[in-house]
Order: C-alpha cells, then sequence, then structure tokens
C-alpha cells in the first residue's frame, strides 16, 4: 500500500476498536477470570476460599486429566495424518489430470464440513452401533463376522474411532486450503519438472511440498489447535466414555465445573488447558521453522 | 431534517417513559387486587411422556388443574429431558440465575444448601400441617439439611426391581428367579448358550449403574450401616471389602457375556427395548419402566414378566429383599422468593403437583409417589405395575446413592463404572479413585 493512500494509525486503531472490544469481552475477560478463580476452592456460592497453588499442585496429580492430554495428543497425530495428509493427497489428486467431475469432487468432500458435530457424531453411532451399525452390516456381508465389535465400547482404539469423523467432517475443509495453496504454484516450474522425468510421486515430493511448505505449516498448526480444544466431537460420540478412556482435556474441564461442582479446580483446568495448548503451537512451530532454516529456505 | 429526527427522539424518550410508570401502576394495581403472580417454572416432566410415566403424568396433571384453579397466576413452564435438566440447572445455578421453583436431586442438595440457592420451607409447611404430614416416612430425609426443609419430594419409588422374563428363566430350568448369586450365574450361562443376554443393561447416560445397581447391591453386602458410616464421615472407606466386592459382581456378569456387548454405548431405552425383543431375559431398572413394559412391550413378553429384586449374597450384612428407593429427587425454591403471596402461589402450586390429589393419580397409573396416597383403585392396574408396587412396598428401602453422596463422588463413581464394565480397569482401581474423591470431599476448605 501506497505511503499516500495508508491511513493514519489512529484511524486504523479506531477501526479495530469495536472488535477488539468485543473480543477482549467475550475472550480475554473469562480467561482473567478463570485465572482468579482457579486459585480459589468454589463450590459456585457466594464461599470462595483462597487456597494458593493448591488446585495446580493437583493436577499435576490427576492422572485422569494426564490421560485426557494425551488423548488430545493422539488426536492431535490422527489429525495431522488423516485431515492434512490426507486432504494433500486429495489436492494432489484434485489438480493432476487424471481425476474427472472435479467440481462434483469439491463439493461432496466440503460437505461434512457444513454439518453439526452434534449430527456428525449421530450419525456415527448409527455406524458404530452394534446390532444395526452400517459397520458391522458391511462386515457380515463381506464375510468377516468373526470382526464384529461394539465399536464405541471398545476402550483401546477408541481415540481412533472418535478420530475418523473428526477427519470425515475436516477433510473437506483442508483440500481447499491446500487447493489454495497448490494453485499459487507457478506453472512454469511444474512443467519444467514434467520436461525434466520428474512424474506423479517424484513431482510431488521433490517439488510441490517444498513449494506448498506455508500452507502445509498452516494447515498443520490448525490442526493442531483444532484437536487440542476438541470437545464438541467427544462429548457428542462416546461423552469422554466407557469411563474416562476417550475423556479430553476440555471435556474433563467442563464435568469437573459443571457435574463435580468444583469450578475452582475447573478453572485451573482450564487455564492447564490454554498453557499446554501454547506450548503445543509453541513446540510444533519451532520444529517447523528450524527445519526450514536447516534447508537455507527463506519465506 | 435535523430539528425533526430530533423531535422524533424526544417523542419516543418521553413515550418510554410514560410507559414505564404506566406499568408500574398497572402492577402495583395487581397485587392490590390479588391478579397476576408470574411463576417460572423448570422441570424434567413433559407432556410426550403422560401416560408413559406416572410421575410425568401426575406431576403434570397437578399443574394443569392448578393453571385452572387459579387462572391470575401465569407460569412460565419449561419442560426438559433428564439429562438436559441437570446440564442446564447446573449452569444456571452457577450463574445464579435459577427460575423460581425447579428441580434438585438429592446429591446437589449439599452444595446448593452451602451456596444459598435454596430457600428452607419449614414455616410453610407448617402452615400446612395436614400436607406436611401425608408424606411417608422418610421421604423428606435427602431434601432435609439440619433440621430445615428445602425440598418437597415426588415419587419414592424403588429405583432396582429386575423385570424377567419368566418363560425364558422356565426353559432353563427355575421356575422363580434364582434367589442365589451361583443359580443366577448358572441361568446366565445357560441363557447364554442359547444367546440370550441373561440382563441388557445401558448405562450410556451415565447414572443408570449408581440407581439401579450399586445402590442395592453394595447394602446386599455391607448393609445400612456402611453406607450412614460414609454419610456421616465414620470412617467407611470405598476400598472397604463390601464395596469392592459389589462392583465385582457386576463386572463379572459383564465378564462372563452375560449381559449385552454394547452395554455403555446404549441408553436405558435401547436396553428395554432389547428385552422387548426377546434379546435378554430381564433387565433392572427402577419402578418407572412398570409402565413402559406394560404399555409398549410385545403381548407374549408383556404376560411373561415378573418382578423380582437382587437375591442375597451369602454373608452379606444387609436385608436380601431391600432395593434402594425412597425419595431423592425434589421441588426447591429460589431462595430469592420472600414470603409474601408469590410464596403462597408457589407453595399451592407444589401441593397441587405432588400432594395428595396427584399421589392417587400417580399411584393409579403404575407409580409410587412421596405421598402416601392412602386407599386407591388398584382394579386399573395391569398385574406387571402392582407386582412392582407391591415389591416397593414391601421393600425395605436402602439409600440411593446418586441422591446421598455428593454430586463430586457420584461423577467419579458414575464415570469409573463404564471403565470397569468396559474391562478396561478393575473394580480395585475405581474404590481406589472413588475414595480419592471423597477425601478430597472431607478435607475440602
Amino acid at each position: 500500500m501506497g505511503k499516500a493512500l495508508r491511513p493514519k494509525s489512529w484511524v486504523l486503531l479506531a477501526y479495530l476498536l469495536p472488535g477488539l472490544l468485543i473480543y477482549s469481552f467475550v475472550v480475554l475477560v473469562p480467561i482473567l477470570a478463570a485465572l482468579r478463580d482457579s486459585f480459589y476452592s468454589w463450590t459456585g456460592g457466594p464461599k470462595k476460599t483462597y487456597i494458593g497453588i493448591e488446585n495446580y499442585k493437583e493436577i499435576l496429580q490427576d492422572h485422569v486429566f494426564w490421560h485426557s492430554f494425551l488423548n488430545n495428543v493422539l488426536m492431535t497425530v490422527y489429525g495431522l495424518i488423516g485431515q492434512v495428509g490426507l486432504a494433500f493427497v486429495f489436492a494432489l489428486l484434485l489438480m493432476s489430470k487424471m481425476v474427472k467431475l472435479k467440481g462434483l469432487h469439491r463439493t461432496m468432500s466440503y460437505f461434512p464440513s457444513t454439518l453439526a458435530p452434534v449430527i456428525i457424531a449421530f450419525l456415527w453411532m448409527l455406524i458404530y452401533n452394534y446390532n444395526y451399525g452400517l459397520l458391522n452390516a458391511g462386515l457380515t456381508k463381506l464375510g468377516l463376522g468373526s470382526f464384529v465389535q461394539s465399536w464405541l465400547d471398545l476402550t483401546g482404539p477408541i481415540v481412533l474411532l472418535a478420530s475418523i469423523p473428526l477427519s470425515w467432517q475436516n477433510i473437506g475443509f483442508f483440500t481447499l486450503l491446500m487447493l489454495a495453496g497448490l494453485s499459487s504454484i507457478n506453472k512454469e516450474v511444474l512443467e519444467v519438472a514434467e520436461l525434466d522425468g520428474a512424474t506423479g510421486i517424484r513431482k510431488a515430493w521433490y517439488i510441490i511440498i517444498p513449494l506448498a511448505k506455508p500452507t502445509l505449516v498452516v494447515a498443520s498448526l490448525l490442526c493442531i489447535a483444532n484437536n487440542m480444544r476438541g470437545f464438541e466431537h467427544i462429548y457428542a460420540l462416546t461423552g469422554g466414555g466407557p469411563g474416562n478412556s476417550s475423556s479430553v482435556m476440555a471435556l474433563y474441564a467442563y464435568e469437573t465445573s459443571f457435574l463435580r461442582f468444583r469450578y475452582g479446580y475447573g478453572s485451573a483446568l482450564a487455564i492447564a488447558i490454554i498453557a499446554l495448548t501454547m506450548l503445543m503451537i509453541l513446540l510444533s512451530t519451532l520444529a517447523l521453522q528450524r527445519r526450514r532454516h536447516q534447508k537455507g529456505d527463506v519465506y | 431534517m435535523k430539528k425533526r429526527s430530533f423531535m422524533l427522539g424526544v417523542m419516543v424518550a418521553a413515550a418510554s417513559v410514560l410507559s414505564a410508570c404506566g406499568n408500574g401502576e398497572n402492577e402495583e394495581a395487581a397485587a392490590e387486587s390479588g391478579s397476576t403472580i408470574t411463576i417460572s417454572l423448570m422441570h424434567r416432566y413433559q407432556e410426550s411422556n403422560i401416560g408413559k410415566s406416572p410421575e410425568d403424568t401426575a406431576v403434570l396433571d397437578g399443574l394443569q388443574r392448578f393453571r385452572a384453579d387459579y387462572p391470575n397466576v401465569e407460569i412460565i413452564e419449561e419442560q426438559l429431558q433428564n439429562e438436559d435438566y441437570s446440564i442446564k440447572a447446573q449452569a444456571l445455578a452457577a450463574a445464579d440465575d435459577m427460575p423460581d421453583v425447579f428441580i434438585v436431586p438429592g446429591s446437589w442438595m449439599d452444595n446448593f444448601v452451602t451456596n444459598e440457592i435454596v430457600l428452607p420451607l419449614n414455616g410453610e409447611m407448617d402452615k400446612r400441617p395436614e400436607w406436611r404430614d401425608g408424606y411417608r416416612p422418610g421421604t423428606l430425609d435427602a431434601g432435609t439439611r439440619e433440621g430445615q426443609v428445602y425440598g418437597i419430594p415426588i415419587a419414592a419409588g424403588p429405583t432396582h426391581l429386575i423385570y424377567y422374563n419368566a418363560d425364558m428363566f422356565g426353559s432353563v430350568g427355575y421356575d422363580q428367579f434364582p434367589s442365589t448369586w451361583p443359580e443366577l450365574m448358572d441361568a446366565g450361562e445357560k441363557l447364554k448358550e442359547k444367546g440370550i443376554n441373561l440382563f441388557s443393561y445401558g448405562d450410556k447416560s451415565k447414572g443408570y449403574a449408581m440407581s439401579s445397581w450399586i445402590s442395592a447391591l453394595t447394602d446386599r453386602i455391607n448393609g445400612p450401616d456402611w453406607t450412614e458410616s460414609i454419610l456421616n464421615g465414620g470412617g467407611a472407606k470405598f476400598t472397604d471389602d463390601g464395596f469392592v466386592k459389589g462392583i465385582s459382581m457386576m463386572s463379572e456378569l459383564a465378564k462372563a457375556g452375560y449381559l449385552n456387548k454394547d452395554l455403555n454405548s446404549v441408553d436405558t431405552d435401547t436396553m428395554v427395548n432389547y428385552y422387548f425383543e426377546g434379546r435378554s431375559a430381564a433387565f433392572v431398572s427402577g419402578i418407572w419402566s412398570a409402565m413402559n413394559v406394560v404399555n409398549n412391550a410385545p403381548e407374549e413378553i408383556t404376560s411373561a414378566t415378573r418382578v423380582a429384586v437382587f437375591p442375597g449374597v451369602e454373608g452379606g450384612l444387609g436385608n436380601p429383599l431391600s432395593s434402594s428407593g425412597g425419595a431423592g429427587v425434589y421441588y426447591s425454591v429460589n431462595s430469592g422468593i420472600e414470603a409474601g403471596e408469590k410464596l403462597d402461589a408457589i407453595m399451592t402450586m407444589l401441593d397441587y403437583m405432588t400432594g395428595a390429589d396427584s399421589a392417587k393419580l400417580m399411584a393409579e397409573v403404575g407409580g409410587f409417589p412421596a405421598y402416601d396416597p392412602g386407599e386407591f383403585d388398584k382394579s386399573k392396574l395391569h398385574p406387571v405395575a402392582q407386582a412392582a408396587y407391591e415389591a416397593s412396598a414391601a421393600a425395605d428401602a436402602t439409600k440411593i446413592f446418586d441422591l446421598w453422596f455428593d454430586a463430586s463422588i457420584v461423577e467419579v463413581l458414575n464415570t469409573g463404572i463404564q471403565g470397569v464394565m468396559a474391562g478396561s480397569s478393575t473394580p480395585e482401581q475405581l474404590a481406589e479413585e472413588t475414595q480419592q474423591a471423597y477425601e478430597t470431599l472431607l478435607n475440602k476448605p
């Protein structure tokens, strides 16, 4: 933007102010309130007892919380593979010459993103259902009756099973993001690469991935942030069950506050979630940045 | 232009000020002539359950009668489903934004009393001795703290009854419900060979295990003294043998494959449907399921259904005929309501909804009201409902854990039992976790 056209900084600030005010009111103020409450033993009424950092000490020993944290991390890993990874492959396929009816594919893959999480959870509950579910019916039809399970009652792979619907929902969004990123790659570069004999997978690996790196980084960070604060999917699909096996941090904080009436401890958990999520994002950013420096790329 | 808009503004302001005054005068006039009191009511009874659930039928009938008799009282009613109710009520309580009259499960009572959310009703009840003295003994207890009554009970039926299919048990050689645990396991094995589950079980919306299974089973083993000791902080522990044994017995049923495989992912409605479909030979539930069996089961299932309770446990300290029961859910009044016309109207409304007439109706449609209905017409009762009623009257009521224990313990148990039934944690681990929550509660500043 030219200097002459640029509005004065106070004008810019004035434009930003309404949004900034609303944001502070609905985001920053509650966070600060939670930070204050996290130092109290409080059961939701007028009585609050200041207990210093006792709540935080309890978090360190609370294995349910750390189990939930690991579930978040696990969901993030599944998300990076199932959402970002697959979306990248889809985007490459949509760019290639093999695929016809690109518009239809784009629309179809984006469709689940328009559904509410509760509806998606309900759909997948029907798919996973033991007696009437699509999945078990399919297995039986294929003669794999021995694999029939009451899927949502399995405590082992429950996080994976809960991550599949999440990937199904978000893959369309990430595909569009990737397509936008890939379309900005200079066509000439790709043509030259093809002339040099780089096709298919080699072209993707040596040419497209390095050039699409900024998009991949943004998508990964989005995916990490989404999965670290994941709540509604798990709440609607499994409720954190069976037992605590699919519990995630946000759900645990919610249950602690609203079902156990421990608002002080619940607030401390909420602050812990913010801290841990920030930490995860920071670490992943550092990791991605460092690799970039090693390669000597500059963006 | 400017002038005109200014005038317009002045007029609008004036109009609003004037109309505000008008409103104020109207309200005063209304109070003088004794008309239009507004009561906000939030509860978990729904129109759609009328005819299915005795509680909903009786309470909503009472409300309708009240509305007809007192047209000057406006009731802003909100009907929610059980689970939705809990979520919304707890959020509103945290925000100190409760309606005038609402439902409080016993396990919340401590918290609501401590935080002054609910109003003590002794004075009001004493004005109405006939109504006050009509309740069955013990039904007010879970809503009473230090002699102050904070809640009006609604129903008092047992939360643990076994509805079983006599034909199916007959086919494996039991013409009565098995009277010992080894026999019960034996019947389970024989039914399993036929591809039938001994019990269908559905604990998706947490709480079922606690109210219909754990309370009665623990009492069979430990007896009521243990429960009292837990409630008074008298030294009993959740890690005591008896409690662990009760949970173990449940997990053994699951491990042996006598329950449906999807026990944590289906709700109680589906559980009952499995019984209707003949997938299971029995299910454990409260008295509220009696009418469901009568109204919705296939004819051959209804006619074969009988009612029993858990068999006694060898060496157990509790009464082998007892069932967990008694009242545990209450109507409470917002602590912000002051004595006067409005509170009188509220008490009258509660009398209509839970008192003598409502209790009679509840009993006639197969429920077990907290208010003693006296003699009522049993002729209309289906044999299954009658059997459930008689079992209720005969059962020595054991405390329902999820209504007496503090919410923080209830939540840990409700969540943990799912893990045990799924086989991912052991009864000992659950006892350990529950004990930890219990100690946290005892040490709370």
